[in-house]
């Protein structure tokens, strides 16, 4: 799930998701924001990475996720 | 080190400018876990017996909790410690948001300071390196754009996260609070007075350390099925259709031991209006400054105020960290304001009740407005509230005059004058200075025929929580250390801990733990005593891991916080042994207060909110309580001695306390 070579990147799984903002705040490199999405209840805010270049794929974000909504996936080539 | 807690403070003399880092001993995070519990340690032997509240030798201590960061849910709230300006005694305000992982991730369990600065500063800890820096530019600015300009400057590798003060607290208002995430409000206790007095205006804070669980699996695991009561949401009732399910509590003689699970539907779809209209109607919420009823402020005119109101206006719901729930919102109020403000926190409860039916006022559109305005300011709504509605039955008295409020015409509901009064007091102009340091303050400048109006425990107004229909209120309001309260303990938070099913030494209540007469409210006897014990324990311990109490309504069993506590910490303690850290808080806060000179009793609520005279008519008819009876219960439930309330020497021993 964690890795330390930069070449992942975290998959989020709004379905599994609780709007939480842990992974947030457990960004050392700020590359995950909040927006709106269609799922579930109205009005409630999902993590998405905004910038891939940002992350540093670390896997701090997935390991803290309490309920386990983000995996780390092989970035597209 | 252990696991879940930084294990270290930071210790700021703003005096002299020193900023040193303190170990903290294992095993004070045994015997205290951290947040409260740690500003309780740190205060009890800081804090010299004699320090002026606003002076140098109080300490200011933020402190995260015990779970923050650790993997668990609902776990994101800080807290501020100090001596009370308001109530001359232990001090603490709760707030959510973001600024209590930033804490740990700085890596500290709390910041702590002492001293006064010559000028005004604010705290910056960026890239491991804490620094005073000069706030003189922002000194006179409200709390949002504070946080705005510092959010710009602060050169972290971590977005940043600020706690700050407004004008109230600059201006020392002894109802100023300490805000956060524009203008979430550590709001109680008068410690953003604290924070002005000692000239800092904010605290800045970038950092990255990690926060180790001792078993993240199992952290997990919890968390999971945690969160699963959290997602199970129903279709439920319309907002206007709440004031009838209050008037149904009302009617029935019996009660059933409610299962907050409804509550938290209730949260999630509403946020803390849900209850707005509802508890006026089963005479929970006060009105008219508690001299009013239901019959006055019925669902007609509560409708204006009714839950579908604010989430009408709600652009994106707001969670704090680490919560699953949302029950806060982002409102879009430019229509609802003239213009004056674009966004703000949805208002809560408290607010919508202070601003509103305390007041007699029915208009939502200067409820947002007051509410912004005070969030900006950095000033306690529900203090604020209370003093606006005590000004009134000033007025309304001939203690104030026409001529004392600068052409005010302070009538009920006159919406226009408790905006203009509002101002005044944030501003500290004419009236408003006097109004400024809260009712019991402004009662004493205006003579003994105002204090039956000033209603307060212990100098802090009550939350908009009416102990008549759940004496359980007015006993916490009365015997906390810091009095005034809401958020501690009743009855009905008692039947939605569900303590019973988790603790064995705790009383189980109704008849099966299902269903009871209502009248058996009203009786103050022996299990009464050891559900408020129970309550003001179990709430240390939250308030020492960090946690939210809406969280711990969902009941024990759902919300796992002695396993969270377990898996986070590697302790292998039972409930009742946390049970135990719990009572030990709660004793070192009320020895704080005797070593500070109180005299427990003097805590007790004002008379007209216990029921003394009872009220002619409503939901609360006729209602009042033995109160110094159950007082004495409660002291003895935690082993303090029945006539003072002061912690028993045995008792202190065997707590370990010295």
């Amino acid at each position: 799930m964690t890795t330390k070579s930069g070449k992942e990147i975290p998959s989020i799984n709004i379905k599994k998701c609780n709007s939480c903002i842990v992974c947030i705040d457990s960004c050392p490199v700020d590359c995950l924001s909040l927006s709106l999405t269609n799922k579930g209840i109205n009005g409630h805010k999902y993590p998405n990475l905004l910038n891939e270049n940002s992350c540093i794929g670390c896997g701090t974000c997935a390991l803290d996720c309490p309920v386990d909504a983000i995996t780390m996936v092989a970035r597209a080539a | 080190m252990g696991y879940g807690y930084m294990g270290k403070v930071l210790r700021v003399d703003l005096s002299s400018g020193e900023i040193r880092e303190e170990e903290i001993p294992e095993k004070v995070y045994e015997d205290y876990l951290s947040g409260i519990g740690l500003g309780a340690y740190m205060l009890y032997q800081h804090v010299p017996p004699d320090a002026d509240p606003l002076g140098p030798d109080n300490m200011l201590g933020f402190v995260s909790g015990l779970l923050t960061g650790t993997g668990s849910l609902f776990t994101g709230r800080w807290m501020v410690v100090g001596k009370s300006p308001l109530t001359g005694g232990w001090g603490d305000a709760n707030c959510g948001g973001t600024f209590s992982p930033a804490i740990k991730r700085c890596g500290y369990d709390g910041i702590f300071f002492t001293g006064i600065s010559e000028k005004p500063v604010y705290l910056s800890i960026a890239k491991g390196k804490a620094e005073l820096r000069d706030a003189t530019d922002l000194w006179g600015k409200d709390a949002v754009e504070t946080e705005e300009i510092l959010m710009e400057t602060a050169a972290g590798a971590k977005t940043a996260r600020v706690a700050c003060i407004g004008p109230a607290g600059e201006k020392l208002s002894l109802i100023a609070g300490i805000s956060n995430d524009r203008g979430r409000m550590a709001a109680r206790s008068g410690l953003g007075a604290v924070m002005g007095a000692k000239r800092l205006k904010a605290i800045v804070l970038s950092g990255t350390k990690k926060i180790a669980p001792h078993n993240r699996d199992e952290m997990k695991r919890l968390s999971k099925k945690c969160n699963k009561w959290v997602q199970f949401q129903p279709p439920f009732i319309t907002g206007p259709m709440t004031s009838y399910l209050g008037a149904l509590l009302r009617l029935l003689p019996t009660q059933m031991v409610q299962d907050g699970l409804l509550y938290k539907i209730m949260l999630r779809k509403w946020g803390t209006v849900s209850m707005n209209q509802a508890s006026v109607e089963m005479g929970d919420a006060p009105v008219k400054n508690w001299a009013g009823s239901n019959k006055d402020f019925g669902p007609k005119k509560s409708l204006p105020v009714n839950p579908d109101v604010f989430t009408d206006c709600e652009v994106v719901k707001y969670h704090c960290y680490s919560c699953p729930l949302g029950c806060g919102g982002i409102c879009s109020i430019h229509n609802k304001t003239g213009g004056a403000f674009n966004e703000s926190h949805k208002p809560e409860y408290e607010t919508v009740l202070a601003l509103g039916g305390l007041c007699m006022n029915e208009d939502p559109g200067s409820i947002f407005y007051m509410n912004e305005l005070l969030n900006r300011a950095g000033m306690d709504s529900i203090s604020a509230g209370g003093t606006l509605a005590f000004a009134v039955e000033c007025y309304q008295n001939a203690i104030l005059t026409k001529e004392d409020t600068d052409g005010l015409e302070l009538n009920w509901g006159n919406t226009e004058a408790l905006v203009s009064l509002l101002k005044k007091m944030i501003a500290r102009e004419g009236i408003g200075d006097l109004l400024a340091d809260g009712t019991k303050k402004a009662a004493e400048r205006l003579g003994l025929n105002a204090r039956k109006f000033a209603i307060h425990a212990g100098g802090q107004e009550l939350g908009m929580h009416d102990g008549r229909n759940d004496p359980g209120f007015n006993l916490h309001y009365s015997v906390e250390p810091t009095p005034g309260r809401h958020t501690t303990g009743s009855w009905l938070y008692y039947e939605m801990f569900q303590l019973w099913k988790k603790v064995k030494t705790v009383p189980k209540i109704g008849l099966f733990g299902m269903i009871y007469h209502k009248d058996k409210k009203y009786v103050a006897d022996e299990t009464k005593a050891e559900m408020g014990a129970a309550c003001s324990k179990y709430m240390s311990l939250l308030n020492g891991a960090g946690s939210c109490m809406f969280a711990a309504f969902m009941g024990a069993p759902r919300f796992p916080m002695f396993d969270w506590l377990n898996a986070a910490t590697g302790w292998r303690k039972t409930p009742e042994e946390y049970m135990e850290i719990g009572r030990r808080i709660q004793t070192l806060r009320q020895a704080f207060n005797v070593k500070h000179g109180i005299n427990p009793i003097d805590y007790k609520v004002n008379s007209r909110a216990v029921g003394l005279p009872a009220l002619k008519e409503g939901a609360n008819k006729g209602r009042s309580m033995d109160m110094e009876k159950l007082m004495k219960g409660y002291w003895e439930a935690l082993g303090w001695d029945t006539q003072t309330g002061k912690p028993s020497e045995a008792t202190l021993r065997s707590l370990g306390i010295q």
